[in-house]
């Protein structure tokens, strides 16, 4: 996302031996966005995405407000703390108190998954080297012990001179606007899936239970080690065969907590069927 | 017979040399702007160089009006009654009614070349901006084009440093139509991908998640985990929420180990835990 904040003066760029190297986790989004997570002054954590076309650090007005953070007439605060997941720590650090049109707009339509808090952007990157790739869990940040001149900033004068673009800019806004109001939804319910408590391991026909653990669902549903089971049935559908281990945990992959699970069990060569009541915040 | 012999392996050498010399790193020049914003210098089908802003929050790799125009890239374009020389109205300089949409045969940043890239070709307002506070900006380098190699930033030290990987970037295009097709009011399920034994809650208002049962016979009881533990992290993952966790856990698979930091009575301790095969 690309925005823009306009420059005051001419800076150098100093290098100074680096410091620590962070492995910092990242969610790649279905939009194609880098999304990181960080606690501001310890509440979190938040969800920012990396944004090299971002002047600053943006933090969304009702995080600001609920964290106490005040900004000043030109919409700056100063977060005392900004942890990166992985451990990347700047303390101090300026941020714009606003959530960019672009962010409101892809939290409306909900398109990430997870609502976005704010973006991670110039002055907070140019004080690491990063390594982006996406063939990898983390991404390698590496402090350089440099401080990054604060990014210029846009006056109303700037906004004359600059003309059309500030108007094809609101344009924009307000196309996003609008599709945003056409295709807004809510974000989508999440849960964890329901727990039965076995451990499963290698059969030629079937799922064979190789242990259930003590006073789990699965225990408390009447399945014991050494069965095996030959079919699943969920919420009252049919009855689905299953032959192996893979194929069982693939169906009940789908299961809520507190559903109720229906097994056909082979247990020493004899036909039985088992019901569980599946657990809730167990895995 | 000898000769033969040779040849085949002349041939071959001419045929591995190459190959062999594939995955190299890259290191061009980074230009960071007053405003924050980087660029570097690309040619587009071979032409330029032209700057354009590398920015890891675009999915997209634009370029303007103007050089899609010099590139003589017209397909697509449905009304092609608007100029593309900066005709009144705006970013869409092309007539709003054109496909944005274009393949460039390269992008080369330095030896570092994506063959058959998608772009868009729109005249963004920010770059715009930039343009005339700096000279010309041509476009953004997005996802498209720097996900597809290792990507090194380095501000500081004004370059970046670009190594292949074997990445294929997600269709968006596909992804958001059935993102904004997917209507909402569904559930999604995030399945643990291994038996951990144990169960999880959140107490809201503290840190962590507290360990609410520990399974005996279970890999949490085999690492030493105790009900009324509060855990911090997962391999320095942060597991603030009980989804937290199972996200988390939907990538560790059975046989894995990992380290839990934990809190117990408020003392930290580390505990080493290896997920099994089951549910």
């Amino acid at each position: 996302m690309c925005l823009f904040l306009l420059l005051a003066h001419l800076v150098s760029f100093p290098t100074r031996p680096e410091q620590a190297a962070y492995q910092i986790p990242y969610r790649l989004t279905g939009t194609n966005h880098i999304v990181l997570r960080a606690k501001l002054n310890g509440s979190g954590p938040y969800n920012f995405i990396m944004d090299t076309g971002a002047p600053s650090l943006f933090v969304a007005e009702d995080v600001a407000k609920s964290l106490g953070i005040k900004p000043d007439a030109q919409r700056w605060g100063v977060v005392d703390r900004l942890e990166i997941e992985g451990g990347a720590v700047i303390e101090k650090i300026k941020g714009r108190v606003e959530g960019p049109f672009q962010l409101q707009t892809m939290n409306q339509l909900a398109l990430i998954g997870v609502p976005i808090h704010g973006v991670i952007g110039y002055n907070v990157l140019a004080r690491f080297r990063i390594a982006v790739d996406m063939t990898q869990p983390n991404l390698t940040w590496t402090r350089l012990n440099y401080h990054p001149p604060p990014p210029a900033v846009v006056t109303p004068a700037d906004m004359k001179r600059l003309g059309q673009p500030v108007q094809n800019q609101k344009q924009l806004e307000a196309m996003a606007k609008m599709a945003t109001a056409m295709f807004a939804r809510k974000p989508q319910e999440v849960v964890p899936r329901g727990f039965l408590g076995v451990e499963l391991g290698d059969a030629t026909a079937g799922a064979n239970i190789r242990s259930v653990l003590a006073r789990s669902p699965a225990a408390e549903g009447g399945l014991i080690a050494g069965d095996v089971v030959t079919g699943v049935s969920t919420g009252g559908k049919e009855l689905q065969s299953v032959r192996s281990g893979a194929a069982l945990t693939a169906l009940l992959n789908e299961i809520s907590p507190d559903e109720m699970v229906k097994l056909a069990v082979n247990r020493a060569g004899f036909k039985t069927e088992v019901s569980i009541k599946v657990g809730k915040g167990g895995l | 017979m000898r000769s033969e012999y040779c040849r085949a392996a002349l041939a071959f050498l001419i045929w591995a040399v190459p190959c062999a010399a594939a995955p190299t790193a890259n290191t061009v020049p980074l230009h960071v702007f007053r405003s924050g914003h980087i660029s570097v210098q690309a040619r587009l089908n071979g032409q330029g160089p032209f700057r354009l802003v590398l920015d890891t929050g675009s999915p997209v790799t634009f370029i303007s009006t103007k050089v899609a125009k010099k590139l003589g890239l017209s397909a697509g374009m449905a009304g092609s009654a608007t100029s593309a020389t900066g005709a009144p109205g705006g970013m869409f300089g092309m007539g709003l009614s054109m496909n944005p949409f274009a393949r460039l045969k390269s992008v080369a940043i330095g030896s570092t070349v994506a063959k058959d890239l998608e772009i868009m070709v729109l005249d963004h307002p920010v770059i715009d901006m930039l343009s005339v506070v700096e000279g010309p900006v041509e476009g953004i380098i997005g996802f498209s084009f720097f996900s597809r190699f290792r990507t090194t930033l380095d501000y500081a030290g004004k370059q970046v440093t670009f190594s292949p990987v074997a990445f294929e970037p997600p269709d968006l295009m596909k992804n958001v139509f059935k993102l904004l097709m997917n209507r909402g009011g569904d559930k999604r399920i995030i399945a643990p991908a291994a038996l951990w034994g144990m169960s999880l809650d959140k107490t809201a208002g503290r840190a962590g998640v507290v360990v609410t049962q520990v399974y005996a016979g279970g890999p949490a009881e085999a690492a030493g985990l105790l009900a009324g533990d509060i855990i911090t992290s997962v391999d320095s993952r942060w597991t603030e929420s009980v989804l937290d966790f199972f996200d988390l856990a939907a990538t560790i698979k059975p046989g894995r180990d990992v380290m839990i930091q934990a809190a117990r009575g408020g003392v930290a301790m580390d505990l080493r835990v290896r997920p099994r095969t089951g549910l």
